[in-house]
């Protein structure tokens, strides 16, 4: 199967791809911890997010994610068809994203879960549960 | 652009040892693109010689066609499959012309079969032996143009067992626009994927380099250092021409600020 024939694979890739850049500054100090301790490659690999798809959807994904950028700055480039499909499936995983991931309402960074306590920005750290 | 001679080392019959002799010869100015290339190798003690006909871009193409790169993940590690050899070995049985060192010259397409893997593979290495430049200048820089320069192996010159490396050859290009660096990207984002879509499956990549050829021949200016016919390369459509196709896609890849994935892969 050729990558850009499968919307449902790019959108989960684009999806996961978000989801790690949210988490890559916690991911990054948290191997940083346990490559002091020096610890094993298994457990180096625990602390490394889950991709549930072939890698070539995280690869066709970045380059839609890379064109929405660059059409969301009114650049003018080209859109073939299936990068068009591509585009409205990114834009689903977006507001997936965007609903599970909401804002701090304070700080703006964006939260782990949509059922958070508190912020997760430790200069902010707004209690959620006096806002609900 | 400077050219010097390379040393070779001579040693065992180990891949290894397949280097060079270096003798000391008067550097040529100019890489000539359409002289026959010879590329001679010491194994052990006994010398062996290779000549090529001129490699054209078709071959380059066939090449580039022939190149497979295919990533799967196994659990927690990621299995990277590459072949550059077979592609490698192809373009060696298609472009030699005749092999002198085995018990007789070898002058027909048959007779090319019989060549040592272990010959023919480190001689395929040696016909794209191309390589980013370290040579560093301080000219003005040209707001309009944007400068690679590459390091080149290329043949034997005069005396046997010496192969002459040529530095800082320069390609001059337009700046890429947004459209060129959108195909450039695709080029690299397109796969095939066999085996489902979780991430059990095999992913196969399609390869950058053709994209490369053409995006060279759209960019290119100038170049320094070459020659046809024993005059320096100079129009652009003389370049779009005559440049061979490993340089070409070797040099407008530092446009991306990326090797080709052949040669990403071969340094690797």
């Amino acid at each position: 199967m050729i990558v850009t024939h499968c919307m449902d694979g790019v959108r989960q890739a684009a999806l996961e791809l978000m989801k790690e850049s949210l988490g890559a500054a916690d991911v990054e100090r948290q191997l940083d911890n346990l490559c002091a301790q020096d610890a094993d490659e298994a457990t180096l690999a625990k602390v490394i997010p889950v991709r549930t798809m072939a890698d070539g959807f995280y690869s066709y994904a970045a380059h839609i994610l890379w064109m929405r950028k660059m059409i969301a700055s009114n650049v003018e480039i080209s859109v073939l068809a299936d990068e068009a499909e591509g585009l409205c499936a990114i834009e689903d995983a977006v507001h997936e994203f965007e609903r599970d991931h909401p804002p701090c309402p304070k700080c703006g960074k964006r939260q782990y879960s949509s059922t958070a306590m508190r912020c997760r920005n430790g200069r902010c750290g707004m209690d959620f549960r006096k806002q609900r | 652009m400077e050219a010097e001679t390379a040393k070779h080392a001579t040693s065992g019959p180990s891949k290894d040892a397949l280097n060079f002799l270096l003798e000391e010869e008067e550097p040529k100015t100019l890489l000539m693109l359409d002289e026959p290339r010879v590329i001679p190798i010491r194994e052990g003690k006994r010398d062996y010689t290779f000549y090529f006909r001129r490699i054209l871009q078709t071959d380059w193409l066939n090449y580039f066609n022939g190149l497979y790169l295919a990533t799967r993940n196994d659990g927690t590690s990621q299995l990277n499959t590459t072949d550059f050899n077979t592609a490698g070995i192809e373009l060696f049985e298609a472009t030699v012309t005749k092999v002198v060192g085995y018990s007789r010259e070898l002058t027909t397409a048959a007779d090319f079969k019989k060549v040592l893997p272990r010959h023919s593979a480190p001689v395929a290495g040696l016909l794209r032996s191309v390589f980013i430049s370290e040579v560093e200048d301080d000219k003005p820089l040209d707001c309009d143009s944007v400068e690679t320069l590459i390091d080149a192996h290329w043949s034997q010159t005069t005396s046997p067992g010496q192969i002459t490396q040529y530095k800082g050859l320069v390609h001059r290009f337009m700046p890429p626009d947004v459209e060129q660096r959108k195909r450039y990207m695709r080029g690299g984002a397109i796969s095939r994927v066999v085996g489902g879509t979780r991430k059990g499956a095999t992913t196969v990549y399609s390869l950058r380099n053709k994209l490369l050829l053409q995006l060279y021949d759209e960019l290119i200016q100038s170049v320094e250092g070459y020659g046809v016919a024993g005059k320096p390369l100079e129009s652009i459509e003389d370049i779009r021409r005559e440049m061979d196709g490993y340089h070409k896609a070797e040099a407008v890849a530092q446009l991306f600020n990326t090797q080709p994935e052949a040669a990403a892969a071969e340094a690797a």
